[in-house]
């Protein structure tokens, strides 16, 4: 994909097996020789850190299975069972419900990087769109697991999120109240929407495994994109995979994982909700309400309209509108380091979802509320109305001519590098 | 913890005769429940259901300090108050009416040393103890904490000046070339 492989088996084992399956010549081209940019920050790093959380997802998530048992009467003690009796089995748990949670820190950076440096652009339109299908199965894959312990806050979140599906008695009447028993698989939240919701928890990480594979082969095709946004124009932009960013990865991901296990041995719960653990109890609504710290923003929006039906076509257009990016966005140029006005409201967008968070765990009243309802409308207006617009309208900085050139440049501001005088010829 | 255990008197089988039978217990043995059923449990506690405990540390906000603050709370009820029949008032509980009675009083157990016999002093423990009991692998996540951080963090300057040694001669190896 997009260069040749220069793999030689030294045994003759290796060429036997090439000429029947060439799978090490496969990752030697992908993963070893695969020319990079030679400018990537470390913005780029969370792509292999991803790779390493769904692992540790899938790896905890098999051995807990083990233990757990899907039962509206045995699931809250199985938990528990886990926590003392299982050997490591604490260490299983949290780092499992931890790994939720920094699963979710990484790949809202990575989507916020793409966003900043277009990457969604030509050619890269497929690989966004898969990397916003993982999104989406990550989101259900998350809401599902939090389910499984039966907590106080598992069952009524279950029982709030899938009673969304009720507004479409509003279209069609009868529809969404049948749609809603056919979930919970009778008339309300109970043993059988517990063994589903299980039995899919288990089932869309290997599905998620698999989109992710057909995102790095998208990946792979055009190659990554870069902090300048400009094409890879020669071998000297780019250096070999290995060791340059192999070793770059690893790096950050050390740090990554300093953080992930410094909240899983100190402060595991940290990120949790006290109420779930508490065992669920149907007869029992608890105060307030609240979803996991990565649903906040969208707990925000579906909140913040005050039509439920409406709300509910909020809350799923939030995520449906990012497949749409790659053509809202009207700009030529990708990189947002030189679009001037573009960056102010990419920043502006960064904060207004950090706003919803906050207000996704207030009550929806008062200024609550109306600040809910203008951080709705920026984060529609971001995509519908400022990415469209400000890309048609703006005149972007000058660009450096090539990435070596950005790479061999002093860190000269950007607008001063269009002028071929200006710009130093070799440092170093 | 095991002698601890074996002061209770548990209700086990039934034995190959298909009799039930009492044996002392052992640590894996649960608490006996001081109810027979939920609603016995709340016919002795004015109408409230007595939550189970094992995990109450970490399933209130606060955690032992508020465990502490709700054993240490009762306190007579402000004079314009309306009490329901049976409720007690204490500063911590929401609602301030709780069903308990004051669990706690000076004097009531004495200490092996010489610590003040006080409901201040018991609170402490008894909510040092809920937390252990929510919590019991806490010290061996502690200790196995450090070890795992300090190891990332030697792995991490490792990995850095690894990182450093490997990007220092990328001009030299790949030289950022127009051709």
């Amino acid at each position: 994909m997009g260069h040749a492989s220069t793999y030689e088996p030294k045994t003759k084992l290796g060429m036997w097996f090439d000429e029947r399956l060439p799978v090490a010549r496969m990752m030697h081209g992908q993963f070893v020789e695969y020319p990079t940019p030679r400018n990537l920050n470390y913005w780029w790093t969370f792509g292999g850190i991803l790779v390493v959380c769904l692992a540790i997802q899938i790896v905890t998530g098999i051995v807990l299975a083990m233990h757990y048992i899907a039962s509206p009467d045995e699931a809250f003690n199985s938990v528990e069972f886990i926590m003392r009796d299982v050997n490591w089995g604490w260490f299983l748990r949290y780092t499992h419900a931890v790994g939720a949670s920094m699963f979710f820190v990484a790949v809202y950076i990575h989507t916020f990087r793409g966003l900043y440096y277009g990457s969604y652009k030509a050619p890269r339109e497929i690989l966004w769109m898969l990397g916003v299908l993982i999104l989406l199965l990550m989101i259900i894959t998350a809401f599902m697991g939090y389910s499984l312990p039966w907590g106080q806050m598992s069952f009524w979140a279950v029982t709030v999120i899938t009673n969304l599906f009720s507004s479409l008695d509003m279209v069609v009447p009868g529809l969404g109240t049948s749609l809603v028993q056919w979930i919970w698989g009778g008339y309300s939240v109970g043993g059988p929407t517990l063994t589903r919701l299980f039995a899919l928890h288990y089932l869309l990480p290997f599905v998620i495994a698999g989109v992710v594979m057909l995102h790095i082969w998208a990946l792979h095709m055009p190659g990554n994109n870069n902090p300048t946004g400009i094409d890879v124009k020669t071998r000297g932009d780019t250096v070999p995979f290995h060791p340059y960013y192999t070793i770059k990865d690893g790096f950050a991901l050390v740090v990554f994982l300093l953080v992930f296990f410094a909240i899983v041995f100190y402060a595991p719960n940290w990120l949790g909700h006290p109420d779930n653990y508490v065992p669920a109890d149907p007869l029992q609504t608890p105060p307030h309400i609240v979803p996991e710290w990565y649903f906040l923003p969208f707990y925000a929006i579906l909140r913040a309209i005050p039509n439920k039906l409406l709300g509910v076509i909020a809350l799923f257009g939030a995520i449906a509108i990012l497949f749409f990016v790659p053509w809202l966005d009207r700009s030529k140029v990708r990189s947002t380091s030189y679009r001037p006005i573009f960056r102010w409201f990419f920043w502006l967008f960064v904060l207004d979802c950090l706003m919803l968070g906050y207000l996704g765990a207030q009550m929806p009243e008062g200024i609550y509320l109306i600040l809910s309802q203008l951080g709705t409308l920026y984060y529609f207006g971001f995509f519908l109305l400022i990415m469209p617009l400000v890309g048609i309208f703006e005149t972007p900085r000058p660009r450096p001519g090539s990435i070596t050139e950005s790479v061999l440049g002093r860190p000269l501001p950007p607008d001063r590098t269009a002028n071929p005088a200006a710009r130093p010829e070799v440092v170093k | 913890m095991k002698a601890l255990a074996e002061s209770a008197q548990v209700t086990d089988g039934p034995n190959d005769k298909g009799e039930m039978f009492k044996r002392p217990g052992r640590p894996s043995d649960r608490f006996p429940a001081p109810f027979p059923n939920e609603e016995a449990a709340r016919a002795a506690n004015g109408g409230s259901h007595p939550p189970d405990l094992s995990v109450i540390a970490k399933a209130r906000e606060g955690g032992p300090d508020y465990i502490y603050s709700v054993l240490t709370g009762y306190k007579d009820k402000p004079g314009d108050m309306e009490m329901a029949p049976g409720m007690h008032y204490n500063t911590a509980f929401p609602g301030h009416q709780i069903a308990m009675p004051p669990p706690l009083a000076d004097g009531v157990v004495p200490y092996t040393d010489d610590t003040e016999q006080t409901v201040d002093n018991y609170a402490k423990d008894v909510s040092a103890f809920l937390m252990w009991t929510a919590e019991p692998k806490l010290e061996q996540r502690h200790m196995l904490g450090h070890r795992v951080i300090i190891f990332l963090f030697v792995f991490a300057i490792i990995m850095f000046l690894a990182k450093k040694a490997v990007w220092k001669r990328v001009n030299k190896d790949h030289p950022p070339t127009e051709a």
